[in-house]
């Protein structure tokens, strides 16, 4: 299993279209930081100045309220919109790709099951995921710090003050970011199933971002039918990552979310077993 | 038997494209799969390599039933099926690594040979997308040999290629055949390609076999064959062959007479010819599916 | 007769007490207050300061203070630190005689320790309505300070003190109680629906309770501190 996996990694990191995420990544990211440091020549942002506007009546606040971990939690809010779709690019891809390409023709006539090729290049299509996260974190997070300097985290609320020590605001970015990438292996999920159901990958990338809009609209319409449905879509979990920040850590609420999201990755990717083992390679 | 059908059968919707198929195809053998365009080949060669899921029937290779022992099925067989496509953006060595470990592991010494065996040693670590339709197929082959199966598939191998790529696919066929001991399973829609490379063939048409067995014994039951006659002066000889009752039917083309006359009456005309002063170069069967089916089916 | 009128007064005027048995007045205690800071130009001290209140969580925080007579101060802090307005206690003497004017003053003994309890008005409108000082008498340092009257909430501030370097007595710590009191929400929002929108609809917010102790360490007093240290951001 290690070479096949080994070899998915090969087929996707050689494409060019893998690297389009980190590209845009790579040129969107320092380009939203210089954009904060142009608009903090002002003073700090409205988004730090709400959080501790209650207490500027009782308290001289001290120090600065907005640093790279602010910025990088500002990119963090920013962009869990946008990344969904350049992990569709990637994942939607797997199957459907290789179906347009016609590359099956050769390589599902070895002696290797199908459900090893698929669980390769789902485990392929995971670590694409988490790497395209941890790039987001690190650069959001390095870049941050290279423009605005650490300390003490002052988490944006509305209604509370918080504030984390850097020792703490590490451990709760790193909570954050892998309950980041588990969401996103949901998203990378559904994307690879529909991938099993489509003979070219625009399908799937249009088809996963038009269900994470769809779900999303219903999460936020506050409808009696949409508010039933609700605890049913997997959108309604995939922003949990906030809960890394907030105090006392609310663990009970995250392990659901945790496991709500991986039964939808079981499930997806359970699917995507049947549909693939059953299907003809006709292309 | 090295390959096996019983009753293979496949169903897209409500059109049967295979039905009740049963072929057999035995160590040695250079067996040639042949029918019309839309007959059902390269459904059956799908399946036959594990690409489609027969509706009803079983396959066998070398003795493991393809559907519940795949691995073991498919441990020793090499295929194409039709165009053979790679990974466009790797390197033709980087290609054959990959598929190297899908068959379970090849050696790198394994990789090299076959690029030599093929001719495509020198563009080794060239990506595949800079490579010409006839270096693809090449490639292709390369692919099939690369665990050393004992079984080759291959279906229309030929298919896109200039006279002398098919001169040259039909030559390693045989080569592999005679020299390495490989049963080899091909399909086509030329009859002549198969009959100068093959020693058993199975006819399928509208998804039914038609016939199954000894090329040659087939070819027999043929009662009439039309044959290329190239003689000087051509004229002459047109002259004196249309006059005969023993010839069907004969054409004149710029360079060669088509004659179409008794299978067995080949030899007579060619003495016909000599002692009329005829010179006579080259007398080649043309035979066309068509024709066999015409022959077998009795259809006018 | 005379004579012995004569012994009594001297007898009460000799006690040493009798200059302590009467009360200062209001400015009195503050222009002592004052003097026992005139010996200070200038300090740099380590703050440690711990919140306890709800809806606000902050880590124990480190800060400098620079301090430089009569009214600079410059605080630097690598973290961040909300220091209660109402809960500094650099140079009280100078902002309170400034802003507030002494009503009166009453005397008060606690665990034997004589205090003198002033109660301040402010000169402007808008500002702290009642400021109490409990002003002790030994050092004149202000010991305890109540705030009452902004927005209905209230402060009140214990101060203890150490001697720095035998003669500098300078606050050693500080513990503000806060009570601050409710906002008034602001109107309900409906989205097009007709729907109350449960994200924007504002429920009153808790008062907010808590206590905000500061510690001074390490001071370092008048060594002559530049003033661009007070232009710093």
């Amino acid at each position: 299993m290690l070479k096949l996996i080994h070899i998915e990694n090969i087929k996707t990191f050689y494409k060019w279209r893998t690297g389009i995420g980190f590209l845009a990544i790579g040129v969107l990211l320092p380009l939203m930081m210089i954009g904060m440091k142009l608009d903090m020549r002002h003073g700090p942002p409205a988004v730090a100045e709400r959080t501790v506007r209650s207490l500027r009546e009782n308290f001289f606040v001290i120090g600065s309220i907005f640093n790279g971990f602010s910025a990088a939690y500002f990119v963090m809010h920013s962009l869990w919109v946008h990344i969904p779709f350049l992990i569709a690019l990637v994942a939607g891809d797997q199957i459907a790709g290789e179906s347009a390409a016609g590359t099956f023709r050769i390589s599902l006539i070895r002696p290797v099951s199908r459900t090893q090729v698929m669980t390769a290049k789902f485990i392929t299509t995971l670590i694409y995921t988490t790497l395209l996260i941890l790039f987001l974190g690190l650069l959001s997070i390095g870049l941050g710090i290279l423009f605005f300097g650490r300390g003490d985290f002052l988490v944006p609320r509305p209604r509370a003050v918080l504030v984390l020590t850097e020792g703490q605001t590490w451990l709760r970015f790193g909570l954050a970011y892998i309950l980041a990438i588990w969401a996103m292996w949901t998203i990378a999920s559904l994307a690879f199933f529909l991938s099993t159901l489509a003979e070219n990958s625009l399908g799937p990338v249009i088809g996963t971002m038009a269900i994470v809009i769809a779900c999303l609209i219903i999460s936020r319409t506050p409808l009696q039918l949409f508010k039933k449905i609700k605890p049913f879509l997997f959108t309604t979990y995939v922003d949990g990552w906030l809960k890394a920040f907030q105090e006392p850590i609310p663990w009970n609420e995250i392990s659901s979310s945790v496991l709500y999201l991986g039964m939808y990755i079981f499930g997806f990717f359970a699917l995507s077993l049947i549909v693939f083992n059953r299907k003809d390679i006709l292309s | 038997m090295v390959l096996g059908t019983q009753s293979l059968s496949k169903r897209f919707g409500k059109n049967w494209v295979v039905k009740d198929l049963n072929l057999k195809v035995y160590k040695g053998d250079v067996f040639g799969f042949l029918g019309p365009n839309a007959a059902g080949k390269s459904t059956t060669i799908r399946m036959l390599l594990g690409l489609v899921r027969p509706t009803l029937g079983k396959i066998e290779i070398f003795g493991y039933p393809l559907s519940k022992s795949p691995k073991k099925a498919l441990s020793r067989v090499g295929g194409i099926v039709e165009r053979p496509d790679f990974y466009l953006y790797l390197s033709a060595k980087k290609n054959l690594e990959i598929l190297g470990t899908l068959s379970g592991g090849i050696r790198k010494e394994r990789i090299d040979e076959v690029l030599e065996l093929v001719g495509l040693y020198e563009w080794a670590n060239d990506k595949v997308k800079t490579f010409s339709h006839g270096m693809k197929q090449r490639l292709g082959i390369a692919q099939a040999l690369l665990s050393n199966p004992e079984l080759i598939i291959l279906d229309e191998p030929t298919s896109g290629l200039d006279p002398q790529g098919m001169k040259e696919v039909r030559e390693l066929i045989v080569r592999l055949s005679r020299e390495r001991g490989i049963t080899i399973f091909l399909s086509s829609h030329l009859l002549y390609e198969i009959e100068q490379v093959a020693n058993r063939m199975a006819i399928i048409n509208k998804g039914n076999l038609m016939v199954q067995g000894n090329v040659k014994s087939l070819l027999r039951d043929i009662k009439e064959i039309v044959v290329i006659l190239k003689a000087t002066p051509l004229k002459i000889a047109f002259d004196l062959l249309r006059k005969q009752d023993w010839v069907s039917s004969i054409v004149i083309n710029k360079d060669s007479l088509e004659v179409k006359l008794p299978y067995n009456l080949i030899s007579k005309m060619n003495a016909f010819l000599v002692e009329s002063h005829i010179e006579v170069s080259a007398i080649m069967p043309k035979r066309t599916l068509e024709d066999y089916f015409l022959s077998i089916t009795g259809n006018a | 007769m005379k004579l012995l009128f004569y012994i009594l007064v001297f007898s009460v005027f000799a006690n040493p007490g009798f200059a302590e048995d009467l009360i200062p007045s209001p400015q009195e205690i503050l222009d002592r207050v004052e003097a026992s800071f005139e010996k200070i130009d200038d300090y740099v001290v380590i703050l440690e300061e711990a919140i306890r209140m709800e809806g606000v969580k902050v880590p124990k925080t480190k800060a400098i203070l620079y301090y430089k007579k009569p009214n600079k101060i410059h605080i630097e802090s690598k973290g961040i630190m909300f220091i209660p307005k109402q809960g500094m206690v650099i140079n009280p003497s100078y902002y309170l005689k400034r802003y507030f004017m002494p009503l009166n003053t009453e005397e008060e003994i606690v665990k034997g320790t004589k205090f003198y309890k002033l109660i301040l008005i402010p000169k402007e409108e808008g500002l702290s309505k009642k400021i109490t000082l409990w002003v002790e008498s030994k050092y004149w340092s202000i010991k305890k300070i109540k705030i009452t009257g902004f927005g209905g909430g209230s402060v009140l501030v214990h101060i203890e003190y150490t001697m720095v370097k035998g003669k500098y007595w300078l606050p050693k710590s500080t513990l503000v109680e806060l009570d601050i009191p409710a906002k008034t929400p602001r109107p309900e929002i409906f989205d097009y629906f007709g729907e109350l929108d449960a994200r924007k609809e504002k429920k009153p917010s808790k008062p907010k309770k808590g206590i905000v102790s500061i510690l001074f360490k390490n001071y370092k007093v008048n060594t002559g501190l530049p003033d661009k240290i007070f232009k710093k951001r």
